[in-house]
């Protein structure tokens, strides 16, 4: 019987934002805005979703098996295979081409909604047992955790029919998906970035963006990395300076905490994010370290939505790392200044570029 | 600009500490630095604001978001907590600083909304529309490229915070300030009275926060929750002004157990008759956010000095 202990203690304490392993900093929930059907009315869905938006103008017809349905099905049916338990979920258009888990059937207070074995979850543990780790090994510089997933995401692609994570893999968001959606405003250019007017916004934006081509760290500018990986005689091409930032792109919206660090849960990863609290769900990794566990913190009707969340986060945050935007109600970070006028009274120094 | 003596009421470390010892505070404020908002000091812990207006208000803001401030409350800390060294910045000189940058945009946010197609002009046709179960008309935000449309609700969502901030100062006006910077102030010396407590010698905390330590420990009976008890008592607000004392009318109270504040029910029977306690309540157990006006503020933490006088069996 596995333990739950941590977290039946928490849900009777009610102390749910501490629920999930804090990750690395700067990784987060993965994506977007979970529409409450009732907020959906008016508004077409603010953001992407989980894993690329569905086809355009297709109307969701269950009974009907696309490739893409099959793959889904096929996805799922891999996870199980690994030992997870995926059966109270399915992966569905959540409307207006934003895509999300829904309940199979309704869920208890207190149920486990989905178990996912450590097995298939690529966190930085993996990458460093992997044979990609020999990319940061002796590097002089220090490489984040998501850009170590981010190579180990690069490597698992490459190796094609040979990687257990496959099915996985090629359910994730392609450059193209993220640019058809918007996508994080890291990967956005400088054009793109303007047309918000948002001083801070931007310069976040491009901080991501130098992030995620890991620009500090020389061991991983394209010719150092291509000729390293050449080397170690890894799979396929050395990836290119656009795919690393892709890949960490990729990561950073969508890792989830693991245990001290952070990691890429598969289902879990597909869920929308949502800034409700108390939020309908738990989440976390179990005592002994082996198992992604979600659980509903209410009652959850068979084909409602499950959502996540990594905490009420400010559009100012969501735009950059998960490419979404919350219609605002309540106050969040507002951006005091634009790249066009400074605010004339703050003082030097502030987030707005001269 | 020199700081108006009756702004600089908050001390910008005290303040994060408060917000750090809030539900999920210590995360939040490691996000606020990740996104550059908060300084970290060399051992990594947030603990200054940025010395930048802007930041620091946006995060303000945020706190208030959380619950941890109301926007009044924001707005005052803003005003009164500007980093040192960069002066102060006045009230009027935030408020003015909030509508130059709204000024600022390109473009209005009825224009925004008319962009993005969610004016709400056209909602009867297209309610119409839906309730005939036809398709519904594509929206304009669509024919945006997706990128300009997110660029463009974002800057919409942002110039509808930065409105609600206004008004939110518009209707504290310069008096409210005031009043919500002597609450936050107040809230953070509740924070060190209960840390306090934890601190002294002998004190006892229970699984909900309750601190209690026995001045006389008493060698009567522990009164039940079915009981009724009579006390003497004083209760103090973390500023150190007794509210309400038993001692000064002369005259103890009596009162069923479960018919007072859950701090109260809770040490009273970890007392017994003869005992002399005092007890430390968080909010939570106290009178909670909203407090009792006029004599409790919200989010008080309470001292009260209790005397167990005796118990009786409130069922005879």
């Amino acid at each position: 019987m596995p333990t739950i202990v941590v977290f039946t203690h928490l849900l009777l304490a009610g102390a749910l934002t501490l629920m999930s392993t804090p990750p690395a900093r700067s990784i987060r929930a993965p994506p977007p805005v979970c529409l409450d059907k009732k907020k959906a009315t008016a508004k077409k869905p603010a953001s992407a979703g989980g894993f690329g938006a569905a086809p355009k103008k297709t109307k969701p017809k269950e009974a009907e098996s696309t490739p893409e349905q099959r793959q889904r099905l096929d996805f799922m049916d891999w996870v199980s295979a690994a030992g997870g338990v995926v059966d109270a979920v399915r992966l569905a258009d959540c409307g207006g081409g934003l895509r999300g888990l829904k309940a199979t059937r309704d869920l208890k207070k207190g149920e486990v909604i989905v178990r996912i074995p450590r097995s298939i979850i690529l966190d930085v543990e993996r990458a460093e047992a992997s044979a990609v780790s020999s990319i940061w090994r002796g590097a002089a510089d220090e490489i984040p955790g998501y850009v170590k997933i981010g190579l180990a995401v690069l490597y698992e692609q490459r190796r094609g029919a040979e990687s257990d994570l496959r099915p996985y893999l090629e359910l994730l968001p392609s450059r193209a998906d993220f640019e058809r959606d918007g996508g994080p405003a890291a990967l956005w250019s400088d054009a793109e970035l303007a047309v918000t007017e948002c001083g801070g916004l931007i310069e976040s934006a491009k901080r991501r963006r130098r992030q995620s081509y890991a620009a500090d760290v020389r061991a991983l500018q394209p010719a150092a990395l291509a000729a390293r990986w050449t080397e170690l005689g890894l799979p396929g091409e050395p990836p290119s300076a656009e795919e690393l930032s892709w890949a960490v792109t990729v990561v950073t919206s969508r890792a989830y905490g693991v245990g001290s660090g952070s990691g890429l849960v598969p289902v879990v990863d597909m869920a929308n994010h949502d800034g409700r609290y108390p939020q309908h769900t738990a989440k976390g990794l179990e005592e002994d370290g082996k198992t992604f566990v979600v659980l509903a913190t209410e009652r959850i009707k068979q084909g409602a939505q499950v959502c996540l969340t990594y905490g009420n986060l400010a559009n100012l945050l969501l735009l950059p790392q998960f490419g979404s935007v919350l219609p605002s109600q309540k106050p969040r970070l507002a951006c005091k200044c634009s790249p066009r006028r400074h605010a004339a009274p703050f003082p030097t120094g502030s987030c707005c570029p001269r | 600009m020199t700081a108006p003596p009756d702004l600089a009421l908050v001390d910008c470390a005290e303040l994060l500490e408060d917000v750090r010892r809030a539900d999920g505070g210590a995360a939040r404020l490691d996000a606020l630095a990740e996104d550059g908002l908060l300084m970290r000091e060399g051992d990594g812990r947030v603990s200054r604001w940025q010395s930048a207006g802007a930041p620091l208000q946006a995060a303000l803001l945020s706190l208030a978001e959380a619950g941890a401030l109301s926007t009044a409350e924001a707005g005052a800390a803003a005003g009164a907590c500007q980093a040192p060294g960069s002066g102060w910045l006045a009230w009027g000189a935030y408020k003015k600083a909030l509508s130059t940058t709204l000024n600022g945009y390109s473009t209005s946010v009825a224009q925004d909304r008319e962009a993005l197609g969610t004016a709400p002009a056209l909602g009867s046709a297209a309610g119409a529309t839906a309730a005939a179960g036809q398709e519904q008309a594509p929206s304009r935000a669509l024919a945006l490229p997706p990128r300009a449309r997110l660029a463009c609700e974002f800057r919409l969502s942002q110039k509808v915070l930065l409105n609600q901030a206004l008004a939110a100062n518009e209707a504290a006006g310069s008096a409210g300030i005031r009043e919500a910077a002597a609450r936050l102030r107040l809230q953070v010396q509740g924070a060190r009275v209960y840390e306090a407590a934890l601190a002294e010698e002998g004190a006892i905390v229970t699984g909900s926060g309750l601190v209690l330590v026995h001045e006389v420990e008493g060698t009567g009976a522990s009164p039940s929750t079915t009981d009724e008890v009579t006390v003497h008592y004083e209760g103090e607000t973390a500023d150190g002004v007794v509210f309400d004392s038993s001692y000064e009318r002369g005259k103890p109270m009596s009162f069923a157990v479960t018919g007072v504040i859950g701090g109260w029910t809770e040490g009273l029977q970890l007392m017994k008759v003869g005992g002399k306690a005092r007890l430390t309540i968080p909010s939570h157990l106290g009178y909670g956010d909203k407090g009792s006006p006029p004599k409790i503020p919200p989010k008080a933490t309470l001292t009260f000095t209790v005397e167990l006088l005796g118990i009786k069996d409130a069922l005879y």
